[in-house]
């Protein structure tokens, strides 16, 4: 089935086409929903939110980027919504905390992980980490557009985003050192 | 701008295209909420719909009867106005012999008389005392039209054309009277009339004795219009309808909607949702016998008296995963529970039930008559109704048990009380009998033993049925 096809099918309620639209694309939004979520109880209701509001929301697709990445994109509204719902303070932050050297850290050494590792070393890090970093760098955004989806400056996501990769170098460092990671 | 860096590279390649795998419980889940969407959107349309093709054919049979009746009188109206202008004016300047003749049919004048003030009657009158009285007195033929005043031109009776023309005029008279009553007995009722015509049955008689075969037929014709010109005088009350009885059967869409599920936090959530949509695509067929006491010529207080037999027919195949593991003993007796968290391998638990209920129903609802027309109405009802499970096969799974049961085993309630709504059309279909098709809504609550807790469901059942109904009058 085509995306096309696929998308007038499941605009027209289709249940089967439902179901194969869930076959395709729901392990990626599962993927991406554990990756913000931080553990599997959550990552379950983002992503039956995420598919909900696709099947819901599907008619509004115009097909101005692939219907994948729109999905992740409904992935990663739905994912925040969650957050900041059961985090009410989530990426509320004092301002002094941006007052930091704005910098670029990086490993020395060539890494490489398996996702299940990656997964790991993410949820070491604050939520709000993990939300800067999954947008950041996984999910290729830029600090204005994570400035404006998560409401807060793009000062204020360029400090998080430094702070976040700082602490994630420290803890590849320190996995690198008790050789749990592998090179 | 973007940094390209060795963490952030190996972060990437390992988490964009990650994949996680999906468990069943979670497409279940969204297809129970789906299909949950799917019904709300039926359930409005449904009432919209029925409403709508009840109130559109009331209003469009009101709109075909009315205009039958003009349409009756139009119709010969127009064939015979002509006529009755030329012969109205003959009229008085008849002969004695034509005289007598219409002395002897007094019953004609006078039954058209008695629709007299009509609209549309006027030319039948004229045109049916002229015109046939011309016709009987063939003596006089030869004289006809010598009196007329002068700026009248006579007809030529005896001549081609006259007799043409009378013979379109009896024709259109019968035609006419024919239509007439037939639209008059459309729209009378024949219950109500029935001492009327007794009444008038002496009347008749007299009247057929002294006319020919032809003016009897016409007499008895008017003698119905003249009834029902009594009727519409108001000078005789109808007869008070006092009890219908009835007997329907029907069709209906059954929705189940889980209210709530005690000890539900020994469930794994994804039961929880097999739970909700382990009810759907129900369907179910009755007949019912009904009772209904009429309060007023309006109000009635309608008994479902007899059955109302619903069988349901619900057919489950899923997965139940439980939070709890159980602890048998060596005889596989369980001696308690050990609860787990959701995150944790819950027990899973492939089941295949197949159920099918039987219910006797007793609805009870108060019954408004909103009368369209004599031969139609429109029900509105709202009531109770109380349901008792007759029977059941098939079985259940007990999560307590971990084992089949009966199915109805797991009811806890064999009696249960819910609502009722019904709007309806009716037709008279002859005499007493009248027809109806409603629609109804009808909800029951069950309460099921789950084992794993009490598990609360509410039915509602959308119905179609077909009713047919016998007025006894006082």
């Amino acid at each position: 089935m085509d995306e096309k096809t696929l998308i007038a099918k499941c605009i027209k309620n289709d249940i089967k086409a439902q179901k194969h639209l869930y076959d395709v694309y729901g392990p990626v939004l599962m993927g991406l929903s554990l990756r913000y979520a931080g553990n599997r109880e959550d990552a379950e209701e983002i992503f039956h939110d995420a598919m909900m509001k696709v099947y819901r929301s599907i008619e509004s697709f115009k097909g101005g980027s692939s219907l994948k990445t729109w999905i992740s994109r409904v992935g990663i509204n739905t994912a925040l919504d969650f957050l900041r719902k059961k985090k009410s303070a989530l990426m509320v932050e004092h301002i002094s905390d941006y007052a930091l050297d704005i910098q670029e850290t990086d490993t020395e050494e060539e890494v490489s992980f398996e996702a299940e590792m990656a997964m790991k070393l993410l949820g070491r890090l604050s939520i709000n980490q993990q939300i800067i970093i999954n947008m950041f760098v996984v999910d290729d955004m830029s600090h204005k557009e994570i400035a404006e989806r998560l409401q807060i400056s793009e000062e204020a996501s360029r400090a998080q985003y430094s702070r976040a990769k700082k602490a994630l170098a420290e803890l590849v460092k320190t996995q690198l050192k008790k050789n749990e990671i592998k090179q | 701008m973007k940094s390209n860096n060795k963490l952030n590279t190996a972060l990437k390649d390992a988490l964009f295209e990650h994949h996680e795998p999906l468990h069943d419980g979670q497409w279940e889940r969204l297809r129970a909420e789906l299909e949950e969407k799917k019904k709300r959107r039926f359930l409005p349309w449904f009432f919209v719909g029925a409403g709508l093709l009840l109130l559109s054919g009331a209003f469009s049979y009101y709109l075909i009867s009315k205009p039958s009746v003009q349409t009756a009188i139009s119709d010969t109206t127009t064939q015979t106005i002509s006529h009755a202008s030329a012969t109205s004016k003959a009229t008085p300047q008849m002969d004695p012999g034509a005289e007598s003749l219409a002395k002897t049919e007094p019953s004609i004048d006078n039954d058209f008389n008695a629709v007299k003030g009509t609209k549309g009657f006027e030319p039948y009158k004229t045109q049916t005392s002229s015109g046939r009285k011309i016709v009987k007195d063939g003596a006089s033929k030869s004289s006809a039209g010598k009196d007329l005043p002068e700026n009248t031109e006579p007809m030529k009776w005896g001549s081609v054309d006259h007799q043409i023309q009378l013979a379109d005029i009896n024709d259109g008279l019968k035609k006419a009277v024919e239509k007439l009553q037939m639209s008059v007995s459309d729209n009378e009722d024949p219950i109500e009339n029935q001492s009327a015509k007794e009444g008038n049955a002496e009347e008749n008689k007299a009247e057929t004795a002294q006319s020919d075969n032809s003016t009897a037929s016409l007499n008895n014709k008017d003698t119905t219009v003249k009834k029902t010109n009594k009727d519409d005088d108001s000078t005789k009350k109808p007869e008070k309808v006092r009890f219908i009885i009835g007997g329907s059967a029907g069709i209906a869409g059954v929705r189940s909607e889980v209210k709530g599920l005690s000890n539900e936090e020994r469930l794994h959530k994804d039961s929880k949702n097999v739970f909700k949509m382990s009810n759907e695509n129900q369907s179910a067929m009755f007949v019912n016998l009904n009772f209904e006491f009429k309060l007023s010529q309006r109000v009635g207080l309608r008994f479902n008296t007899g059955l109302h037999y619903k069988r349901i027919n619900n057919q489950v195949n899923f997965t139940y995963k439980l939070r709890e593991i159980p602890i048998r003993l060596p005889d596989n007796t369980i001696l308690s529970y050990i609860t787990v968290p959701d995150t944790s391998n819950p027990l899973v638990i492939n089941v295949r039930e197949s159920q099918s209920y039987s219910f006797l129903s007793l609805p009870l609802l108060v019954n408004y008559s909103l009368p369209i027309n004599k031969n139609s109405e429109l029900l509105i009802g709202a009531g109770v109704n109380l349901s008792a499970l007759v029977a059941s096969t098939g079985s259940s799974f007990s999560l307590n048990e971990l084992s089949y049961k009966q199915a109805g085993d797991m009811i806890q309630n064999p009696l249960s009380f819910g609502l009722n709504a019904s709007l309806g059309y009716s037709r008279r279909l002859y005499g007493k009998w009248w027809l109806s098709a409603e629609a109804g809504m009808q909800s029951m609550n069950l309460r099921y033993d789950l084992g794993s807790g009490e598990l609360r469901s509410k039915m509602v059942s959308q119905s179609l049925a077909l009713n047919l109904r016998y007025k006894i009058t006082k």
